[in-house]
């Protein structure tokens, strides 16, 4: 191989390496892009977390990058890359999100209005990074936990653990103890219901006593028999001396 | 020689080399050569092991990573492993495997041969005419060829997640770009150079101190690339802790 092509193929080489170098790092650094898009102002308040380079969703679908962000004034001036077939009407709605509650990871959402004008620029809001206030939470939370004695509370339950148990033994006890007295009442109450039922059967039966409560013909030879009892009484105290004659000689 | 002296004997003979005149204008030939040998020679295999480094990268990440992190980490991951180590670690063993054993074997053949001396007599400077050449070519042409690696690693890496593991190209994009750290790339690029300078001077070295003959110039090999995939592997120890620490 002569010179002349050792040195061509030496700068081919170079020259290779250093395109590679500077399209990889372009890539890398998130400069290219195939999409058709155009820029998007927006204006936020508070941009936390957001970087160059995170994802703009319109409807949930990814359409675009953050481009650049930098301060204008007291707000935040947020340059959005936008696939040239989403278009922003001036009553859409522009939010810097999470991804989640763990990860720092941060996009912009997009929800595009039904409006017809489309402004220059736009503004968004910032949904607050409560990140902080629930860590704050949770180590407050564990401070109580590592304040907390827990051999106090050890003690405490081995001595309720004791009361209870204690206490369930009385109340066995107390429910063994009167079973007895219980039985006696008991078959007592069977002797006097025995008794009741032998004398309900003799009130309702064909004895004396029975007929006595339940015949009417009884009833009424009895009544007419008071009654007789009630005239021959009043007569008596009338005509005393038809009936009681008393002579002394 | 103990290990302290070699050391010593190392640093003089690497800064001997490459503290001279250079004379631009009569080395030039030389340093295209070496660069023309070390990088355009290297070239086919360098790219091979970085087809196979993506591959198995992205196979082996996938495997641990898949379902319990988002996909796009695929590309975070593969990203940056083949910048910061993969790519300049592999690329430089590679070489010193290939470039430092031939550097050794070759001036240790001049050495046995005499041909040093016949250089030293015709009053050339066999630092500059033979160390010097090499130590600028390949500190030329590793940083391209580490260059090259990542790039096809990378390339590889992002179609077979592509294909096979259902990443698509604009997911492994994001996860590859989102958390891209120039330092990244840029490190692994100058430890590339350490290398560089690590692997020519063993393989110059070791050629230079031949005494004997045919059986020293093959151990005089041996050690070239020993030693210089010792030294890549302390420098990449170094340079982590300097760069990344």
């Amino acid at each position: 191989m002569g010179k002349h092509m050792k040195e061509t193929l030496v700068g081919i080489f170079i020259i290779a390496g250093i395109v590679v170098f500077i399209i990889l790092y372009i890539w890398l650094s998130g400069r290219i892009g195939l999409r058709n898009t155009y820029d998007v102002v927006v204006y936020f308040e508070d941009v936390t977390g957001l970087r160059i380079g995170d994802p703009v969703t319109v409807f949930g679908i990814e359409k675009g990058k953050v481009k650049s962000l930098e301060i204008d004034r007291e707000n935040v001036k947020t340059i959005i890359a936008l696939d040239r077939d989403i278009i922003l009407p001036k009553d859409t709605k522009i939010v810097v999100r999470s991804v989640s509650y763990v990860g720092s990871d941060r996009y912009v959402k997009i929800t595009p209005g039904r409006d017809e004008e489309i402004p220059d620029v736009y503004y968004g809001v910032s949904e607050a990074l409560d990140l902080e206030s629930m860590a704050t939470q949770f180590d407050s939370l564990f401070t109580s936990f590592k304040n907390f004695n827990m051999g106090e509370l050890t003690e405490v339950a081995a001595e309720l653990s004791r009361n209870i148990d204690k206490n369930i033994t009385r109340l066995v006890d107390m429910m063994q103890k009167p079973t007895s007295k219980i039985d006696a009442v008991v078959e007592k109450t069977e002797d006097v219901v025995e008794e009741l039922d032998s004398l309900i059967m003799l009130l309702k039966g064909d004895g004396a006593i029975g007929k006595l409560l339940t015949s009417d013909e009884l009833y009424e030879e009895v009544r007419q028999t008071n009654l007789a009892l009630k005239d021959l009484l009043e007569d008596i105290k009338e005509n005393p001396k038809r009936y009681i004659n008393i002579k002394v000689f | 020689m103990n290990l302290f002296s070699l050391i010593g004997d190392f640093s003089v003979f690497f800064f001997r080399s490459l503290f001279i005149s250079w004379k631009i204008k009569t080395t030039k030939w030389r340093i295209l050569e070496q660069v023309y040998h070390i990088g355009i020679g290297s070239l086919p295999i360098i790219i091979v092991i970085a087809i196979f480094t993506g591959l198995v990268s992205i196979v082996q990440t996938s495997y641990q990573l898949i379902g319990t992190v988002p996909r796009y980490i695929l590309g975070t991951t593969l990203g940056r492993m083949v910048m910061i180590e993969l790519g300049p670690i592999l690329t430089a063993l590679m070489v010193s495997g290939r470039c430092a054993s031939s550097m050794a074997a070759e001036i240790g053949t001049m050495r046995v041969t005499e041909q040093i001396d016949a250089l030293e007599v015709m009053a050339i400077d066999p630092y500059r005419f033979l160390n010097l050449p090499r130590i600028i070519g390949i500190f030329i042409a590793l940083p391209i060829l580490t260059v090259i690696s990542e790039f096809v690693a990378l390339i590889c890496g992002a179609v077979y997640a592509h294909y096979f593991l259902d990443v698509p190209f604009s997911v492994f994009n994001y996860g590859l770009t989102h958390y891209f750290y120039a330092k990244d790339f840029f490190g692994g690029l100058i430890k590339s150079l350490f290398f560089a300078l690590v692997i020519a001077a063993s393989g110059c070295y070791f050629g230079f101190k031949v005494k004997g003959g045919a059986k020293e110039v093959g151990k005089a090999a041996t050690y070239a690339v020993v030693t210089a995939s010792i030294l890549i592997l302390v420098l990449d120890f170094l340079v982590a802790l300097v760069i990344f620490g």
